[in-house]
């Protein structure tokens, strides 16, 4: 409830200015003024006041502050109407209580939103399976042509095998050249009592009538090693 | 379940499990969620369940929610409602939050439902508010709280008019 100029502040005390002097820009409103009730001093009731001259530029500028004021004061006075309105709408029972026939609309048309994107979902679905389909035919075709490509080359390896052991038997020992078989085995008696030195040398058995040419001390040496 | 032990522990944090979206109408009494543990296309199935269902069940207390598991082709959620009726909502390589949204927006409540919901319950329920469209108009109508300052003067303690006078 003061009014004062900073620079006097100091200068001044309170009951000085209380006073009222004039000098003093440390005045009281409250406590020195007249009361509101009192009416207009005789010496001041025909008193015109001057009215203040503005400046073309100091009104304009008036002017636009005030169209701004009313603009904004405007816009919030509109939201908080519009509040109210939205509160009195949601803020009763029958907002929320529906008739049995709107709730029965409001159903149906959540069925008609899922239906519409379960149809969505379903389209997607039946794409993705399709591919998924081909996917695997081409999987299944692959393995099918790659289990050909198997067993032709097993057939073949079978069949080289089979023809090998053709050629082989040839040389088969059977019933019928049997006794010829033993006869030449017996002819030829064969020795695997032999030995092989580092360089290839092969040095036969005692018992061995092909004795390879070669000097008693040598046989030794080698058997030695 | 001590506290932040096991996965993702904020799921059952107060704060997240009221953030779910997703509060059922009253007409809906099981909502069920079938879905596989593996699958590309039950992805977002999975992740719906991991994260929103237990959001679900929270703001659904008096809903049986329930999971199944590798028991569809396909993932979808089933609601049935008190009348019999059921809805089926195909959620297959759907992500989570398109899931949760369109479920909000099929079988949830609306914001403006659940607003003036709120509100209602909130002032009936509450005896402590006062003010506009509450059961009373103003605190100084409790015996003992200060009289308004538009009908009785305020105590001269609490008046600048006597506080800051000139002794």
């Amino acid at each position: 409830m003061l009014r004062a100029s900073c620079q006097l502040l100091t200068q001044t005390a309170l009951p000085a200015g209380k006073s009222g002097g004039s000098g003093f820009a440390l005045e009281f409103v409250r406590w020195r003024r007249k009361p509101r009730w009192l009416p207009v001093a005789k010496s001041k009731m025909f008193r015109v006041p001057e009215r203040k001259k503005q400046s073309e530029e100091e009104r304009t500028e008036l002017m636009r502050l005030h169209n701004q004021y009313k603009t904004q004061l405007r816009s919030v006075r509109q939201f908080l109407r519009e509040e109210v309105v939205r509160h009195e709408e949601t803020s009763t029972a029958d907002h929320i209580v529906l008739t049995p026939e709107q709730e029965e609309a409001e159903f149906l048309k959540c069925v008609d939103i899922n239906a519409t994107w379960n149809a969505k979902i379903a389209k997607e679905r039946d794409q993705r399976l399709a591919k998924e389909r081909e996917d695997k035919v081409a999987y299944v075709q692959e393995r099918l042509e790659a289990r050909q490509l198997r067993e032709e080359e097993r057939r073949e390896q079978a069949n080289l095998r089979v023809l090998r052991e053709i050629e082989s038997s040839k040389t088969f020992i059977t019933r019928e050249n049997l006794d010829a078989a033993i006869e030449t085995a017996l002819a030829n008696p064969v020795d695997h009592n032999f030995a092989i030195d580092l360089a290839g040398n092969l040095y036969r058995g005692r018992n061995s009538s092909q004795v390879p040419d070669s000097t008693p001390s040598s046989n030794q040496h080698a058997l030695s090693n | 379940m001590p506290f932040m032990k096991g996965r993702e522990p904020i799921r059952r944090t107060l704060n997240y499990l009221n953030a779910g979206k997703l509060v059922l109408k009253d007409k809906v009494r099981i909502f069920s969620v079938n879905y596989n543990t593996y699958g590309d296309h039950h992805a977002g199935a999975r992740d719906f369940v991991f994260w929103n269902i237990p959001q679900i069940q929270f703001k659904n207390p008096e809903v049986q929610v329930l999971t199944l598991k590798n028991l569809t082709p396909s993932p979808f959620v089933r609601c049935y409602f008190e009348d019999g009726r059921d809805m089926l909502i195909d959620i297959e390589g759907r992500n989570k939050d398109d899931i949760i949204q369109h479920l909000v927006q099929v079988v949830g409540k609306t914001r403006e439902q659940l607003d003036a919901e709120a509100r209602l319950k909130e002032s009936k329920d509450n005896p402590a508010n006062f003010g506009y469209g509450c059961g009373r108009h103003c605190i100084c109508e409790i015996p003992g709280q200060v009289r308004c300052p538009g009908t009785v003067p305020l105590p001269e303690q609490m008046r600048g008019k006597f506080k800051f006078a000139p002794k």
